[in-house]
């Protein structure tokens, strides 16, 4: 089959391998008919996640059709269309019986690594390194799902697959940091990134009974498309001081709960954002956070941060005594994806939310490695990619 | 009160297992635990029956049960050379402990003992593990074998987490056979 893998820092291309096979008793094998490319796969394109290997299969947003189970599958049936969370839950250790599957104790087979580096590991993911478990992704024909009648969720006929794609990672990822923020009525909430998974926190907000949300970001289509959700934006480019700016528009209090959607690649200009790119150049740091230290700086006394953005190191230059001074709380993690599918599938059958509206490019699986380009260089306009495969 | 004479019961059992170990040159310690989401008695059944650990335990090639007490193991590293020895067990108590300790000559000497005492809340069982062992230095070069996860402190760590997987779910999880776009895995009519 045809499967897209990563060879290095902006090195990705297609190889014809093995098709997948079941390995373990619960498992399936999917033949896949839509998947995404995800903001948090070009950290791993810009190579700054580590524990990649040469060869490793990519993609964690990934939905197609049933066409092998193993014997102890008991839920999942052969011909099932569904949609796989980007993250992989037992379904039985205690983390996942309180519904925090992104906190598997027993999916990762290389505990060690991350024991390591984080002292505990979480679930492995698909496609996102081998601290993360090593699993092949799902930019392919067909892919593995282990632990399938946990990491599923099954769609019914005559729902498009655009329409529940983003149910495997962005629409749940973006629903949860709004959760997070515990929203009140009344609420400004701040979101620093306007990519895709901004796009799901904006409308997930105000589904959560927030006043108004706030979006930051510097490229204007991101910007339109967020304000097509009714949020007010603001291009950091085009600001002197975005904190002034969201000091005035929340008369002075500052936003109730700010959200990082942008994770360890901020592509801020201040003084703090060139040091992390010049430290991160030369491998004292790993992680250019000058979103969250935004984030931190904006919030009102007392508030949320939120953060999905993905962050995989050590930070500089955290502003812990702002945060500290404020009694700010901190909610963050992988998105406990299994948690939030059915709910979310309901609301897009009732019609609450319609997130294939952040698609901007619909390609085949031979056009990936030029898609991937296309995205992390921000050309054409890109937010969303969408690879239909068979 | 009860709780304080448990503790240290089990302070002199390890005591005495050091003292075992101490005879053995150079010896390593491990102290290890892990909580798993099943009762004292389900996992003790489950270790005390040897027919189940090469379900969990990593690299185990075989092992053969002699008689009640005493086992013979072979394990081959997967970056590193064959091990085998001769184990008896010393002590035992239903749903609470093993002890061991390996008899007659091998490279790797060793004396272990594992615990199971019921955890906190719903958590199920605290597993813990105390070992002291030798390795041979030439053959297992101990800063050689940490950087690979293969010297017996990582070893007994993955076991474990080995352990809780096989019996919170049924299965161990693997990527041994996956597909991926390395020389060795492709399809075929790509090798060259």
């Amino acid at each position: 089959m045809k499967a897209l893998c990563w060879f290095g820092k902006h090195e990705v291309a297609l190889r014809n391998v093995k098709e997948p096979q079941i390995l373990n008793p619960h498992d399936a094998i999917v033949k896949v008919t839509s998947a995404a490319i995800c903001g948090s796969d070009l950290h791993i394109y810009n190579g700054t996640i580590p524990t990649m290997e040469k060869g490793d299969i990519l993609g964690h947003e990934t939905m197609g059709e049933v066409v092998a189970v193993g014997k102890l599958v008991k839920k999942v049936e052969l011909g099932n269309r569904i949609v796989i969370p980007f993250d992989i839950a037992c379904g039985r250790c205690h983390h996942c019986e309180i519904e925090e599957y992104s906190s598997c104790d027993n999916t990762n087979p290389n505990t060690y690594l991350a024991d390591k580096l984080y002292g505990h590991s979480g679930a492995a993911l698909f496609g996102y390194s081998h601290m993360y478990g090593g699993y092949a992704g799902g930019q392919a024909e067909y892919i593995r799902v282990p632990f399938v009648d946990t990491n599923s969720l099954v769609i019914p006929e005559g729902i498009p697959d655009e329409k529940v794609l983003f149910l495997s990672d962005i629409l749940p990822t973006g629903y949860m940091a709004a959760e997070n923020c515990n929203i009140k009525p009344g609420d400004t909430v701040a979101i620093w990134g306007a990519g895709p998974v901004a796009q799901m926190a904006i409308r997930s907000a105000y589904m959560l009974g927030a006043e108004r949300v706030i979006a930051i970001d510097h490229f204007d289509k991101r910007l339109e498309m967020a304000q097509l959700s009714k949020a007010h934006t603001i291009n950091f480019e085009n600001t002197d001081s975005v904190l002034d700016e969201l000091s005035y528009l929340t008369g002075g209090r500052g936003p109730d709960s700010c959200i990082d959607a942008v994770g360890m690649e901020a592509h801020g200009h201040s003084i703090t954002a060139t040091l992390d790119r010049a430290k991160m150049a030369v491998g004292l740091a790993t992680d250019r956070p000058d979103a969250l230290r935004q984030a931190i700086q904006a919030c009102k006394k007392g508030g949320t941060v939120s953060i999905p953005g993905v962050y995989g190191g050590v930070l500089d230059k955290m502003p812990f005594g702002a945060a500290f001074g404020k009694g700010l709380t901190f909610k963050m993690g992988q998105t406990h994806t299994q948690k939030y599918m059915p709910l979310l599938l309901n609301k897009i059958i009732r019609g609450e939310i319609d997130p294939s509206f952040v698609i901007t490019h619909r390609i085949n699986l031979q056009d990936t490695p030029k898609a991937y380009q296309l995205f992390n260089d921000q050309k054409d306009d890109c937010i969303k990619v969408v690879i239909n495969m068979h | 009160m009860q709780n304080t004479n448990q503790l240290k019961t089990e302070r002199t059992k390890y005591d005495s297992n050091a003292l075992m170990a101490r005879k053995l040159k150079d010896e390593e310690k491990i102290h290890r635990s892990i909580t798993i989401k099943k009762s004292p008695a389900e996992i003790y059944t489950f270790f005390r029956n040897f027919g189940n650990l090469p379900y969990f335990m990593k690299d185990l090639v075989s092992l053969t049960v002699h008689s009640e007490t005493m086992s013979h193991w072979v394990v081959q590293l997967e970056h590193g050379p064959k091990v085998e020895w001769d184990a008896e067990i010393i002590e035992e108590k239903y749903a609470e402990m093993l002890s061991w300790k390996t008899v007659g000559k091998t490279e790797v000497q060793q004396a272990g003992t594992i615990w199971f005492t019921k955890a906190p809340q719903e958590y199920g069982t605290i597993v813990r593990l105390h070992m002291a062992y030798t390795i041979p230095a030439g053959k297992i070069g101990k800063i050689a074998t940490q950087l690979v996860g293969e010297d017996p402190d990582s070893i007994m760590l993955t076991n474990l987490t080995r352990l809780k997987a096989y019996l919170e779910t049924g299965e161990v999880p693997t990527t041994k056979g996956q597909p991926s776009g390395r020389e060795e895995d492709l399809a075929p009519e790509m090798k060259h």
